[in-house]
């Protein structure tokens, strides 16, 4: 498959001419072995798998989850359940091709739900499909490390058994449809799961139910995650995990601070955080001072991509306690 | 209002109707600074600079500035006074003296806008030991400016280097106690662009499509910022219902945007920069003022209007 070309059913983003839209990046292929080879696979075939990540990130809008790649990590959206069972089996149809463990989660899932997929009981058989409930799979949001340790190992677990990365397919309607608070944790536990995706031999379908999740939150929602299904609305704002970085895409305000705020701060390690605004069309000095802050908390954020306006706004704020880098 | 005002801070208003008067207030001025190791920065045209090195010959306490831009806008003089007087007492200076000419039609610029300046140089400079005499040329200053400058000072600078209280003194407490701008003819037309109750994101668009292929890149992002601050300022602090216009030419774009409310309780907003203590609004109105753009804030009868001017590439 060649790294420029996006494969057939992914639409590039229509351009308008009043915000330049996100470029389609290609990434470039990583070493994970695809098919079933994973069955006669080395131990340094496994090792590559276990470092494989993606020096550029890719960011589209797609019409067909049968395109979607390892590393994806897409929100779609649909109506009913129904919508929920066709996306999972066109997902996993090509899943089970790359050799990915796959994993069904919703309320309660069922296998005849997956019957699009063939033989759905010879995949749950040998434990190539696993079909969980979502209270099982997600404890504890707000411990968004702890989260992200039992998909790690997960992921670790279903490497050592041959599998060449896992797949996700997850109706997360139910837990974005609560509280404010709650949703906020979603929202923080998006940006790890992105980077998750983005680092290791994973790919996650986010469905959320348009019946059961308002339109603002859908459009939250989209905004966590670099593929999204043509149906949601362009949301303000994109952030996702690129190689060495989180880039942020479409505009920053003051209305989108308290997410940032979150976004960032869940996202930054001990080692710091690089953010890439180089594709950002609009950021404000309350985003600024909300970054500065973030930075002001723990370790360094660094700004790439600013450019003179940026610059001089940051300049013109002369915060007391600067500890945004720029670079 | 309340000011924390700095031991030695001290802003006065002079005239003089001739050289010799001129000479009088600024000559004992800056020879006393150079004495006391204040040291002094003359802001003035050329005529004044030239006469003002030929009276103090041998001093270096004096810095002059001879090009115009400490006084580019009210905003931005207030601002760059401020670095310059931080910069000097960083140096160990205990305190600063600053006189220049303030902007009016004697010099072929229209005094709106510098009436704010006066009024806000005690809350803008009054927390740093700066001494700061505003002499105005009566020769050439119209009456009307020299009225306001008075009602704009609490003490008046005497000829014989006394200093009086000013009882004509009135402190502005509205946006209209001041000049209003002129009307921009362009903004009677018909506009190019008529929002209501814009979001922001929705006003960026509108103004990248109008300013695509118009306005540098840069130079767009300068006024989407200040539409932009101007538009949440009205939604978050003005009275619904708010419309943002534009008015596009070959050579120049307008943008307005506009509340029904009375505008800013603080007459001196945009002016300077309070800080961290300051309302966000207030700080984004200060940075709207400090780009390159002309910015006016204007009361009418139906509300409050910002008014953003540029010239197209």
């Amino acid at each position: 498959m060649a790294g420029a070309v996006a494969p057939p059913g992914l639409a590039r983003r229509p351009e308008t001419d009043s915000l330049t839209c996100a470029p389609l990046t290609a990434y470039s292929e990583t070493q994970v072995s695809e098919g079933s080879r994973a069955y006669d696979s080395t131990k340094w075939e496994q090792a590559a798998r276990r470092t494989a990540r993606v020096t550029v990130r890719r960011s589209l809008i797609a019409a067909d989850a049968a395109g979607l790649r390892t590393h994806d990590h897409t929100a779609w959206c649909g109506d009913g359940p129904r919508e929920f069972h066709e996306l999972a089996a066109s997902v996993f149809s090509a899943a089970v091709t790359r050799n990915e463990l796959m994993l069904f989660v919703c309320e309660q899932p069922r296998r005849e739900w997956l019957t699009d997929l063939g033989d759905v009981d010879h995949l749950v058989d040998r434990g190539a499909l696993q079909l969980t409930s979502i209270d099982d799979v997600y404890t504890d949001l707000a411990a968004a490390a702890d989260q992200r340790a039992r998909f790690e190992a997960l992921l670790e677990q279903a490497l050592t058994n041959g599998y060449s990365g896992v797949c996700v397919v997850a109706d997360n309607s139910p837990l974005v449809t609560r509280s404010d608070e709650a949703f906020e944790d979603w929202l923080a536990w998006e940006a790890v799961a992105d980077q998750l995706q983005a680092n290791r031999p994973m790919s996650g379908v986010c469905y959320f139910d348009r019946r059961r999740v308002s339109s603002d939150r859908l459009a939250d929602l989209a905004a966590m995650h670099p593929v999204r299904c043509h149906r949601f609305s362009e949301p303000t704002f994109q952030v996702f995990c690129d190689a060495d970085s989180l880039r942020v895409l479409g505009e920053l305000d003051g209305l989108s601070t308290d997410r940032i705020r979150r976004v960032v701060g869940t996202a930054v390690s001990a080692t710091g955080l690089m953010l890439d605004i180089t594709e950002l069309e609009f950021i404000d000095h309350t985003t600024l001072r909300t970054l500065n802050q973030v930075a002001e908390a723990g370790a360094a954020v660094r700004l790439r991509g600013a450019n003179s306006v940026v610059r001089r706004v940051w300049e013109l704020l002369d915060l007391p306690t600067p500890a945004l880098e720029f670079c | 209002m309340s000011t924390s005002t700095a031991e030695g801070f001290m802003h006065e208003v002079g005239f003089y109707a001739s050289d010799a008067e001129f000479a009088d207030l600024v000559i004992p001025f800056a020879r006393e600074g150079g004495r006391t190791g204040e040291p002094v920065i003359f802001a003035y045209d050329k005529y004044k600079t030239s006469l003002l090195q030929q009276w103090l010959p041998d001093s270096s306490a004096i810095t002059y500035i001879t090009d115009s831009r400490p006084y580019a806008t009210p905003a931005k003089a207030l601002g760059g006074w401020r670095k310059r007087v931080q910069a000097h007492i960083a140096a160990g200076a205990a305190r600063v003296r600053i006189a220049g000419n303030v902007p009016h039609p004697g010099y072929g610029i229209p005094y709106t806008g510098w009436d704010r300046y006066e009024a806000a140089i005690d809350r803008a400079l009054g927390d740093l030991p700066v001494w700061a005499p505003c002499l105005y040329d009566s020769r050439i200053a119209p009456a009307d400016v020299l009225e306001r400058a008075t009602s704009l000072h609490q003490s008046v600078r005497e000829r014989d280097g006394t200093r009086r209280h000013n009882a004509d003194y009135r402190e502005p407490t509205r946006l209209t106690d001041f000049l209003a701008a002129a009307p921009d003819p362009l903004a009677q037309t018909a506009p190019t662009l008529d929002l209501s109750d814009p979001a922001p994101a929705t006003l960026r668009t509108a103004i990248r499509r109008l300013a695509a292929g118009r306005l540098r890149a840069d130079r767009t992002d300068v006024l989407l910022l200040a539409a932009s601050e101007a538009v949440a300022n009205a939604i978050i602090h003005g009275t619904p219902p708010v419309s943002a216009r534009a008015w596009v030419t070959a050579d120049r774009m307008i943008i307005q945007i506009h509340d029904t409310g009375a505008g800013p309780t603080d007459p001196l907003t945009g002016l300077f920069d309070s800080g961290e203590r300051s309302a966000e609004s207030g700080r984004g109105l200060w940075i709207a003022h400090q780009l390159d753009l002309d910015v006016a804030m204007i009361v009418t009868d139906d509300g409050f209007t910002v008014r953003l001017r540029v010239d197209l590439d």
